[in-house]
Protein backbone atom coordinates (compact mmCIF):
# COMPACT_ATOMS: atom_id res chain seq x y z
CA UNK A 1 0.00 0.00 0.00
CA UNK A 2 1.09 3.13 -1.39
CA UNK A 3 0.56 5.53 1.40
CA UNK A 4 1.89 3.59 4.16
CA UNK A 5 5.18 2.79 2.11
CA UNK A 6 5.02 7.30 2.57
CA UNK A 7 4.35 7.22 5.88
CA UNK A 8 7.23 5.03 7.20
CA UNK A 9 9.49 7.06 5.09
CA UNK A 10 8.14 10.23 5.97
CA UNK A 11 9.19 8.46 10.02
CA UNK A 12 12.55 7.45 9.02
CA UNK A 13 13.20 10.88 7.71
CA UNK A 14 12.26 12.74 10.59
CA UNK A 15 13.89 10.58 13.13
CA UNK A 16 17.41 10.64 10.97
CA UNK A 17 16.58 14.48 10.64
CA UNK A 18 16.16 14.83 14.00
CA UNK A 19 19.26 12.94 14.83
CA UNK A 20 21.34 15.22 12.72
CA UNK A 21 20.15 18.62 14.43
CA UNK A 22 21.74 17.30 17.51
CA UNK A 23 24.42 15.39 16.20
CA UNK A 24 25.90 17.72 13.36
CA UNK A 25 28.65 20.73 14.61
CA UNK A 26 27.63 23.45 12.00
CA UNK A 27 24.60 25.04 13.28
CA UNK A 28 23.91 26.24 9.73
CA UNK A 29 22.98 22.06 9.12
CA UNK A 30 21.36 21.81 12.05
CA UNK A 31 19.08 24.54 11.14
CA UNK A 32 18.77 22.39 7.40
CA UNK A 33 18.21 19.10 9.07
CA UNK A 34 15.43 21.05 11.57
CA UNK A 35 13.85 22.43 8.48
CA UNK A 36 13.78 18.65 7.28
CA UNK A 37 12.00 17.37 10.41
CA UNK A 38 9.82 20.03 9.99
CA UNK A 39 8.51 19.41 6.58
CA UNK A 40 8.24 15.43 7.44
CA UNK A 41 6.19 16.31 9.86
CA UNK A 42 4.37 18.21 7.93
CA UNK A 43 3.55 15.32 5.70
CA UNK A 44 2.86 12.98 8.30
CA UNK A 45 0.16 16.04 9.28
CA UNK A 46 -1.13 15.50 5.91
CA UNK A 47 -1.78 11.51 5.61
CA UNK A 48 -3.63 12.11 9.04
CA UNK A 49 -5.95 14.44 6.59
CA UNK A 50 -5.39 17.29 9.15
CA UNK A 51 -4.66 20.28 5.88
CA UNK A 52 -4.43 23.37 7.87
CA UNK A 53 -2.06 22.26 10.31
CA UNK A 54 0.23 21.11 7.82
CA UNK A 55 -0.19 24.40 5.59
CA UNK A 56 0.64 26.20 9.65
CA UNK A 57 3.94 24.48 10.21
CA UNK A 58 5.14 24.55 6.46
CA UNK A 59 4.24 28.37 6.57
CA UNK A 60 4.83 29.45 9.95
CA UNK A 61 7.73 26.89 11.75
CA UNK A 62 9.35 25.77 8.15
CA UNK A 63 9.02 29.35 6.62
CA UNK A 64 9.21 31.97 9.53
CA UNK A 65 10.51 30.85 12.05
CA UNK A 66 14.10 28.91 10.63
CA UNK A 67 14.27 31.87 8.51
CA UNK A 68 14.89 33.67 11.80
CA UNK A 69 17.56 31.13 12.93
CA UNK A 70 19.24 31.57 9.77
CA UNK A 71 18.87 35.17 9.99
CA UNK A 72 20.52 35.12 13.62
CA UNK A 73 22.81 32.39 12.92
CA UNK A 74 24.58 34.30 9.71
CA UNK A 75 24.23 37.35 11.38
CA UNK A 76 26.52 36.20 14.15
CA UNK A 77 28.85 35.16 11.71
CA UNK A 78 30.47 32.07 14.49
CA UNK A 79 33.65 31.63 13.09
CA UNK A 80 35.43 27.94 13.21
CA UNK A 81 36.64 28.09 16.76
CA UNK A 82 33.36 29.37 17.71
CA UNK A 83 31.63 26.22 16.09
CA UNK A 84 31.12 24.57 19.76
CA UNK A 85 31.39 20.55 19.97
CA UNK A 86 28.72 19.31 22.12
CA UNK A 87 30.00 18.69 25.82
CA UNK A 88 29.61 14.90 26.26
CA UNK A 89 31.64 15.25 29.81
CA UNK A 90 31.22 14.35 33.20
CA UNK A 91 27.88 14.18 35.02
CA UNK A 92 25.52 15.24 31.40
CA UNK A 93 26.23 11.48 29.85
CA UNK A 94 24.40 10.26 33.09
CA UNK A 95 21.35 12.95 32.81
CA UNK A 96 21.21 11.43 29.25
CA UNK A 97 20.57 7.81 30.28
CA UNK A 98 18.62 9.17 32.91
CA UNK A 99 16.56 10.73 30.13
CA UNK A 100 16.61 7.90 27.81
CA UNK A 101 15.58 5.80 30.47
CA UNK A 102 12.51 7.63 31.32
CA UNK A 103 11.49 7.77 28.26
CA UNK A 104 11.93 4.27 26.86
CA UNK A 105 9.42 3.54 30.15
CA UNK A 106 6.83 6.49 29.35
CA UNK A 107 7.38 4.91 25.47
CA UNK A 108 6.25 1.52 26.72
CA UNK A 109 3.45 2.37 28.80
CA UNK A 110 2.33 4.40 26.27
CA UNK A 111 2.49 1.56 23.84
CA UNK A 112 0.55 -1.18 26.07
CA UNK A 113 -2.00 1.31 27.06
CA UNK A 114 -3.04 2.35 23.49
CA UNK A 115 -2.63 -1.45 22.21
CA UNK A 116 -5.57 -2.20 24.84
CA UNK A 117 -7.30 0.86 23.34
CA UNK A 118 -7.19 0.04 19.80
CA UNK A 119 -10.55 -1.45 19.78
CA UNK A 120 -12.42 1.19 22.27
CA UNK A 121 -11.85 4.08 19.80
CA UNK A 122 -12.63 3.30 15.89
CA UNK A 123 -11.35 7.05 14.76
CA UNK A 124 -14.27 8.73 12.99
CA UNK A 125 -13.24 11.41 10.81
CA UNK A 126 -14.78 14.69 10.14
CA UNK A 127 -15.06 15.38 6.34
CA UNK A 128 -13.31 19.17 6.22
CA UNK A 129 -12.25 20.09 9.33
CA UNK A 130 -11.19 23.88 8.76
CA UNK A 131 -14.59 24.90 9.31
CA UNK A 132 -14.96 23.39 12.39
CA UNK A 133 -11.30 24.56 13.39
CA UNK A 134 -12.17 28.69 12.75
CA UNK A 135 -15.38 27.89 14.23
CA UNK A 136 -14.37 26.32 18.26
CA UNK A 137 -11.35 28.88 17.83
CA UNK A 138 -13.78 31.71 17.64
CA UNK A 139 -16.07 30.52 20.32
CA UNK A 140 -14.48 28.22 22.58
CA UNK A 141 -10.84 29.38 22.42
CA UNK A 142 -11.70 32.65 21.79
CA UNK A 143 -9.80 34.23 25.27
CA UNK A 144 -6.71 32.21 24.70
CA UNK A 145 -6.85 33.58 21.20
CA UNK A 146 -6.71 36.90 21.77
CA UNK A 147 -4.30 36.46 24.86
CA UNK A 148 -1.80 34.94 22.37
CA UNK A 149 -2.44 37.76 19.33
CA UNK A 150 -1.35 40.30 22.69
CA UNK A 151 1.52 37.81 23.59
CA UNK A 152 2.67 38.50 20.35
CA UNK A 153 2.54 41.65 19.98
CA UNK A 154 4.39 41.88 23.06
CA UNK A 155 6.78 39.44 22.25
CA UNK A 156 8.09 41.34 18.89
CA UNK A 157 8.27 44.91 21.11
CA UNK A 158 10.62 43.28 23.63
CA UNK A 159 12.33 41.55 20.85
CA UNK A 160 12.90 44.49 18.87
CA UNK A 161 14.11 46.70 22.37
CA UNK A 162 15.96 43.84 23.26
CA UNK A 163 17.89 43.60 19.84
CA UNK A 164 17.97 47.47 19.23
CA UNK A 165 21.29 48.55 18.40
CA UNK A 166 22.93 51.34 21.69
CA UNK A 167 24.88 54.32 20.40
CA UNK A 168 28.96 54.26 20.39
CA UNK A 169 29.32 52.85 24.34
CA UNK A 170 30.28 49.73 23.23
CA UNK A 171 29.52 47.67 26.60
CA UNK A 172 27.01 49.32 28.41
CA UNK A 173 24.62 47.13 28.88
CA UNK A 174 21.89 49.96 30.25
CA UNK A 175 19.09 49.80 28.56
CA UNK B 1 -6.27 4.00 10.18
CA UNK B 2 -5.12 3.89 14.47
CA UNK B 3 -2.08 2.23 14.01
CA UNK B 4 -1.13 5.74 12.76
CA UNK B 5 -1.41 6.51 16.34
CA UNK B 6 1.09 3.86 18.40
CA UNK B 7 3.59 5.19 15.47
CA UNK B 8 3.44 8.61 15.68
CA UNK B 9 3.58 8.71 19.61
CA UNK B 10 6.71 6.64 19.64
CA UNK B 11 7.99 9.02 16.83
CA UNK B 12 6.94 11.80 18.84
CA UNK B 13 8.59 10.55 21.90
CA UNK B 14 11.61 9.90 20.20
CA UNK B 15 12.02 13.02 18.51
CA UNK B 16 11.23 14.62 22.27
CA UNK B 17 14.04 12.74 23.98
CA UNK B 18 16.49 14.25 20.89
CA UNK B 19 15.77 17.09 21.43
CA UNK B 20 16.16 16.80 25.54
CA UNK B 21 19.43 15.37 24.56
CA UNK B 22 20.17 18.25 22.62
CA UNK B 23 19.23 20.13 24.89
CA UNK B 24 21.88 19.28 27.38
CA UNK B 25 24.67 18.36 25.28
CA UNK B 26 24.94 21.49 23.01
CA UNK B 27 27.14 24.18 24.26
CA UNK B 28 25.77 26.62 20.91
CA UNK B 29 22.74 28.61 22.45
CA UNK B 30 21.55 28.49 19.02
CA UNK B 31 21.70 24.94 18.64
CA UNK B 32 19.74 25.08 22.06
CA UNK B 33 17.19 27.26 21.24
CA UNK B 34 16.29 24.90 17.94
CA UNK B 35 16.35 21.76 20.40
CA UNK B 36 13.49 23.21 22.16
CA UNK B 37 11.99 23.70 19.03
CA UNK B 38 12.46 20.06 18.22
CA UNK B 39 10.68 19.14 21.66
CA UNK B 40 7.94 21.03 20.53
CA UNK B 41 7.34 19.54 17.36
CA UNK B 42 7.38 16.44 18.79
CA UNK B 43 4.57 17.88 21.25
CA UNK B 44 2.52 19.38 18.15
CA UNK B 45 3.00 15.40 16.69
CA UNK B 46 1.33 14.03 20.01
CA UNK B 47 -1.59 16.84 19.77
CA UNK B 48 -2.35 16.37 16.39
CA UNK B 49 -1.87 12.35 16.48
CA UNK B 50 -4.24 12.39 19.24
CA UNK B 51 -7.14 15.10 18.02
CA UNK B 52 -7.22 12.42 14.44
CA UNK B 53 -7.43 9.52 16.81
CA UNK B 54 -10.25 10.54 18.61
CA UNK B 55 -12.07 13.02 15.89
CA UNK B 56 -11.77 16.10 18.06
CA UNK B 57 -10.21 19.68 16.90
CA UNK B 58 -8.94 20.94 20.64
CA UNK B 59 -5.77 19.10 19.95
CA UNK B 60 -5.56 20.93 16.88
CA UNK B 61 -6.15 24.36 17.95
CA UNK B 62 -3.90 23.52 20.53
CA UNK B 63 -1.19 23.30 18.19
CA UNK B 64 -1.72 26.53 16.67
CA UNK B 65 -1.12 28.13 20.20
CA UNK B 66 2.24 26.05 20.46
CA UNK B 67 3.26 27.45 17.15
CA UNK B 68 2.53 30.35 18.24
CA UNK B 69 4.09 30.90 21.34
CA UNK B 70 7.41 28.87 20.06
CA UNK B 71 7.23 31.82 17.65
CA UNK B 72 7.42 34.66 20.61
CA UNK B 73 9.73 32.39 22.34
CA UNK B 74 12.00 31.93 19.22
CA UNK B 75 12.10 35.62 18.54
CA UNK B 76 12.67 36.68 22.22
CA UNK B 77 15.56 34.41 22.51
CA UNK B 78 17.25 35.36 19.39
CA UNK B 79 17.34 38.74 20.55
CA UNK B 80 19.01 38.06 23.87
CA UNK B 81 21.51 36.21 21.87
CA UNK B 82 22.31 38.88 20.01
CA UNK B 83 22.43 41.07 22.81
CA UNK B 84 24.81 38.62 24.31
CA UNK B 85 27.00 37.93 21.41
CA UNK B 86 27.08 41.29 21.13
CA UNK B 87 28.65 42.44 24.43
CA UNK B 88 30.48 39.25 25.18
CA UNK B 89 31.31 38.06 21.79
CA UNK B 90 30.40 34.28 22.92
CA UNK B 91 27.02 32.35 22.15
CA UNK B 92 28.66 29.49 24.66
CA UNK B 93 26.44 28.88 27.56
CA UNK B 94 29.16 27.46 29.28
CA UNK B 95 30.83 30.64 29.97
CA UNK B 96 27.43 32.67 30.55
CA UNK B 97 28.09 32.11 34.33
CA UNK B 98 27.23 35.96 35.27
CA UNK B 99 24.42 34.75 37.47
CA UNK B 100 26.21 31.55 38.99
CA UNK B 101 26.93 33.22 42.17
Amino acid sequence: MPVSILYYALFVIALGAALMVVLSRNTVYSAAFLILTMLCLAGIFLLMHQEFVAAIQVIVYAGAIMVLFLFVIMLLNLREREILLPDFRSLRIWVVLLVLVFFVQVGATCFIVLRQMRDVYPPELPPDTIPLIAKTLLTKYLLPFELVSVLLVIAIIGAAMIARHDEPAEHSDSS
Amino acid sequence: MTSYMINNLVLSLAIFSIGIIGFLVKRNAIAILMAIELMLNAANLAFVTFAYSFASVDGTILVLFVITVATAEAAVGLAIFIRIYRSRGTIDVDKMTTLHG
